[in-house]
């Protein structure tokens, strides 16, 4: 991944059936040129949906409209997770093209090949998402890295990941600093493919960060954080980079 | 048992050798011209080791005793290991970074390497 490409809000649509609902059911072929990293949402208590309409996603019951259209299936889509920026993402997108059509899937990435490193450490994830999801009281379990390395641990957990293709840092930012700012909230930082020290340096010089050398450098910087992480790498949990 | 608990119960020696950082200078800071070593706080948990183009880093798994490694060229992740023994990842970093890079002959020297 490359200086610059930064990320914006994505978020992962629970998957129903064992069908690939996204990207017109081919995954392979619909890939997100841009290749741009990103922060995915994992999952989130039963309900979250309407909590999210009624307590905090302005737009929430017509990013659920959306989502189900865009992936032509309601049984397909039991819960949406993440806040506001990705409701309005889908809303836009929602309101440049009618449901249904492929063009509105056209601009996501979806990853579906398998790393093997990810599989073998798949059910593992799995119940590491799941512990964390209980540690998090209402809150929501995020996953962060390298975009094309968060697609994949969507599919390994049984989740569908999608992100929307702009390229705005600030956006993020704020996007990052709200959802760390909920004490409940638990995050997962996938270091695969991650150079942590040479991110950190680069962020904390101001040379074109991307996304994840940001994320980085404000966990480094905010240690009352890190009790909420848990890092791995190759689907193994490892210690925290920062101590 | 909690993160630190489970990083002093498998990596005891490391820690009272001063973490990660501190072992892996002892190791590498006299056979390698211009190496650069670096980690975050305490330097415990995570090293990172650059000379010229080339670089690698050092994590710890929490699962086991084991050392997860990598192999770098210009911000390019080329290779990884694992071992359980730190000297594998020691020889294989100091290989990698002083022999010109060659992945093919990282893989072909140490099994417990894999290209990326």
């Amino acid at each position: 991944m490359h200086a610059g490409k930064v990320a914006v809000a994505a978020t992962i649509l629970r998957r129903g059936g064992g069908k690939y609902l996204y990207a017109h059911a081919n995954p392979i072929n619909r890939i997100d040129p841009s290749g741009h990293e990103s922060l995915v949402s994992v999952n989130a208590t039963i309900g979250i949906m309407s909590y999210l309409v009624m307590h905090e996603v302005r737009g929430g019951r017509a990013a659920l409209v959306g989502a189900r259209g865009m992936f032509g299936s309601n049984d397909g889509v039991d819960s949406i997770i993440y806040g506001l920026e990705v409701t309005e993402i889908i809303d836009e997108k929602v309101g440049q093209v009618a449901l249904g059509t492929a063009a509105v899937v056209v601009g996501y990435k979806a990853i579906r090949y398998g790393i093997p490193a990810l599989v073998r450490g798949g059910l593992k994830l799995g119940r590491l998402i799941s512990q964390l999801a209980k540690e998090a009281n209402g809150g929501r379990v995020v996953a962060l890295g390298l975009d094309a390395r968060l697609g994949q641990f969507a599919d390994t957990v049984d989740y569908t990941f999608f992100t929307d293709g702009s390229k705005e840092l600030a956006k993020w930012k704020a996007v990052f600093d709200r959802v760390m700012g909920n004490a409940n909230n638990r995050f997962v930082f996938i270091l695969d493919d991650v150079d942590v020290w040479p991110r950190v340096q680069r962020a904390a010089s101001g040379n074109k960060p991307g996304a994840t050398d940001w994320e980085l450098l404000m966990i480094k910087e905010n240690p009352q954080w890190r009790d909420r992480i848990v890092w791995t790498l190759e689907g193994k949990p490892v210690p925290n980079p920062f101590k | 048992m909690n993160e630190d608990e489970k990083v002093q119960t498998l990596y005891a020696d490391i820690l009272d050798s001063g973490g990660i950082v501190s072992v892996i200078r002892q190791m590498l800071g006299d056979c390698l011209a211009g190496v650069e070593i670096n980690g975050f706080g305490s330097g415990q948990n995570y090293v990172h080791i650059r000379a010229g183009q080339g670089a690698s880093q050092v994590f710890l798994s929490l699962e086991e005793c084991c050392f997860l490694f990598d192999f770098w060229i210009e911000e390019r992740k080329l290779a990884s290991g694992s071992s359980a023994n730190l000297q594998d990842a020691k020889a294989s970093i100091a290989r990698w970074l002083s022999k010109g890079e060659d992945v093919d002959d990282l893989v072909r020297t140490f099994p417990f390497v894999s290209r990326k």
